[in-house]
């Protein structure tokens, strides 16, 4: 038994586990696919496919450190949450910040295209639609009421956890994750409308 | 019967504006400016019914159409049918509409055409041979008066609407709210929907645009730009120039409209084009956001330390909750300034007279005179205690309680909790030496002898 553990830890390069482990630390989200800058397309995240293969490894390791490492299968990323349940107003507003950037810029983008092409990098958030939500005032000032100092600071804040990556200048794509949440409000939504027409 | 004056009566009236939005909703649909005394009272019941009895009878008194009338709240009454009807003051009713943007009344064609008409009716006055444009002609200076008024009241009547066209995306989102139930038809639906977003359009859009747009050319007459520019080209060749400033100003604002107008046509377009897929999205988002906004409008309320929006929207989703930075240990701070310096050379100066204070045999072992713990010998330990506090000292900290629990720690043998109770209270009665303690609602925790000890966090700073 003991052996096995040990080998565990060896079969995984620890420049990796330390970068993996960094990376939550700053409460990122890790993606299957991360932004290639070079190529300017997707590409698969070696970080990610490394836990996919050792769930069990990294779970534990996790687990020890005090954290659950979760698997969102529908965004295809990976996330994790304090085990210990703490009603924190930290973690509650970061996610209160996150989804309600996330769903104005879905917002702006569902009147002018299709959300699909937000996570991809032929289209994603162009100059020209961060400077229309720039010019929507009851957007700013919510921004202001959700801490958030301006546009450039809550895309900077998506950017920090990688939920958008940056392409260019004022240019951005949305991750997987980022969609996933997208996806999820609509279902929502639907929901709502059905049930609702049901009752 | 109890009386409230016109002032009052407006305050309860809006401390549940629900009762007046819901009001002018049943006027604006039957598209009357009376509404029955009985359909007056009914809305009042059925918004007050949760409320106890003191509070319903303010508001039934206050909505009484004597006390209604009284306060001139109302402007007239009827008889229609054996029914008696009320009719709200105008400004009664435009100060609700403020507060609920959905209440705003479209402009019509109508509406707009007779506004013109009698910017025509100005314009024509002030070319006529007659006019003076002398202040002291009262006809002239009735006839600018006018001017400017009708100026005023138009571009708020624009503005108004504006706002509420802005919000064009919420009824777009009304109209098609059935694209996302299942088993639809999308292209027959699609059909019902283009004709609702067309009359929308021509209804409501396309007259305010027409009328603000610079080039459009009307069959009997100037169009409101042009009107307004001859009434101030008018103004300039008598030689008002500050007059002709005020009206060009205005025209200013009016061509300003036309922007904010363009972007609204532009999202009906797009709206028009949409599949049923992006239909979908677009309806959901809106939804969505019409949630977060009434969380957001929650921090408009009139408490002034609420800005903040309450984060409970996001636990309707279940995305990214509970994910935080883990956080990492600090490392420690050393500085490269005077100061820090200072505090550190301060520190190990008192530490070292701390060390010979304990080396001149100040103060006994008296670890007994706790064990033993008699009165006698507790009070002859607290009187070393003060003795030692005398002559200890105390740079200013900013958590007082602790350095002095550091340092009488390593001072004393056998310390215990209560030595620390003692010189605290001791050095707060007597040697302040200059300096004064200020006591801070914050908390914070001495942990020794496996015992946690909680204390209000006291600052110690040069007297000012």
């Amino acid at each position: 038994m003991e052996n096995t553990i040990i080998n565990s830890f060896e079969e995984i390069p620890y420049l990796k586990s330390a970068e993996i482990y960094r990376l939550f630390s700053q409460g990122k989200v890790l993606n299957k696919q991360k932004y290639d800058d070079v190529h300017g397309c997707f590409v698969d995240d070696g970080l990610f496919t490394l836990v996919f293969n050792k769930i069990k490894h990294f779970t534990l390791f996790f687990k020890h450190m005090g954290y659950e490492l979760k698997l969102d299968d529908e965004g295809d990323f990976y996330f994790t949450q304090e085990i210990r349940d703490s009603n924190n107003d930290e973690s509650d507003d970061n996610a209160m910040k996150i989804q309600a950037v996330l769903l104005f810029i879905g917002r702006y983008y569902a009147k002018v295209g299709d959300l699909e092409q937000l996570s991809d990098p032929m289209f994603g958030l162009k100059e020209t639609d961060i400077d229309a939500l720039k010019q929507d005032e009851l957007l700013v000032s919510s921004l202001k009421a959700l801490r958030l100092d301006n546009w450039d600071k809550a895309l900077e804040y998506l950017n920090s956890r990688d939920l958008i990556f940056k392409m260019a200048k004022d240019r951005y794509v949305l991750s997987s994750a980022a969609a996933a949440f997208l996806n999820r409000l609509i279902t929502a939504h639907t929901e709502f409308i059905n049930n609702e027409s049901t009752n | 019967m109890k009386q409230f004056s016109a002032i009052n009566t407006l305050k309860i009236m809006l401390e549940r504006p629900n009762i007046m939005f819901n009001v002018i909703k049943q006027m604006d649909r039957h598209n009357e400016r009376f509404i029955s005394e009985a359909t007056l009272a009914l809305t009042v019941l059925e918004d007050i019914k949760s409320l106890d009895k003191k509070e319903q009878q303010r508001f039934k008194l206050a909505f009484a159409t004597e006390n209604l009338a009284n306060s001139h709240i109302i402007a007239d009454q009827d008889q229609f049918d054996n029914v008696n009807r009320l009719m709200f003051q105008e400004a009664v009713l435009s100060i609700f509409r403020l507060c609920e943007t959905s209440l705003y009344q479209e402009l019509t064609d109508a509406k707009l055409k007779s506004e013109l008409a009698s910017f025509w009716h100005i314009q024509s006055k002030l070319k006529a041979e007659s006019c003076s444009f002398n202040i002291l002609d009262p006809d002239y200076t009735e006839l600018v008066e006018e001017l400017l008024q009708k100026l005023g009241s138009l571009l708020d009547l624009l503005k108004r609407n504006l706002v509420r066209m802005q919000n064009i995306n919420s009824d777009l989102e009304q109209l098609s709210i059935d694209v996302s139930k299942e088993g639809i038809d999308f292209a027959e639906y699609r059909q019902k929907l283009l004709d609702d977003v067309t009359r929308l359009y021509e209804r409501h859009i396309l007259p305010t645009q027409k009328f603000v747009n610079p080039d459009v050319r009307l069959i009997d007459g100037d169009n409101l730009l042009a009107t307004i520019n001859s009434i101030k080209i008018l103004f300039d060749s008598h030689g008002k120039h500050e007059l002709s400033d005020q009206v060009f100003r205005y025209s200013l604002s009016f061509s300003n409209i036309i922007n904010p107008l363009k972007d609204v046509s532009n999202q009906i377009n797009g709206f028009i084009r949409k599949t049923q897929k992006s239909l979908t999205q677009f309806n959901a988002m809106e939804w969505h956001f019409e949630r977060f906004k009434q969380k957001y409008e929650e921090t408009l309320d009139g408490r002034v330390n609420r800005t903040k929006v309450d984060s409970s929207f996001a636990k309707e989703t279940q995305f990214m909750n509970n994910v935080k930075r883990i956080p990492r240990p600090k490392t420690l701070k050393i500085e490269n300034n005077e100061s820090y310096f200072h505090n550190v050379f301060t520190d190990l100066t008192y530490k070292i007279e701390d060390q010979l204070l304990t080396s001149d045999d100040v103060i006994d072992a008296e670890g007994e005179a706790l064990i033993s713990f008699t009165s006698k010998d507790r009070l002859e330990r607290a009187r070393q205690i003060y003795q030692l506090i005398e002559k200890l000292k105390l740079r200013e900290s900013k958590d007082v309680i602790a350095t002095l629990h550091y340092r009488l720690k390593d001072l004393l043998p056998k310390y215990h909790f209560v030595d620390l109770i003692n010189a605290v209270v001791h050095y707060r009665k007597t040697i302040l030496d200059g300096k004064q303690l200020i006591k801070t609602n914050q908390k914070s925790y001495i942990h020794h002898d496996n015992e946690y000890y909680v204390y209000r966090v006291v600052i110690l700073q040069e007297a000012l």
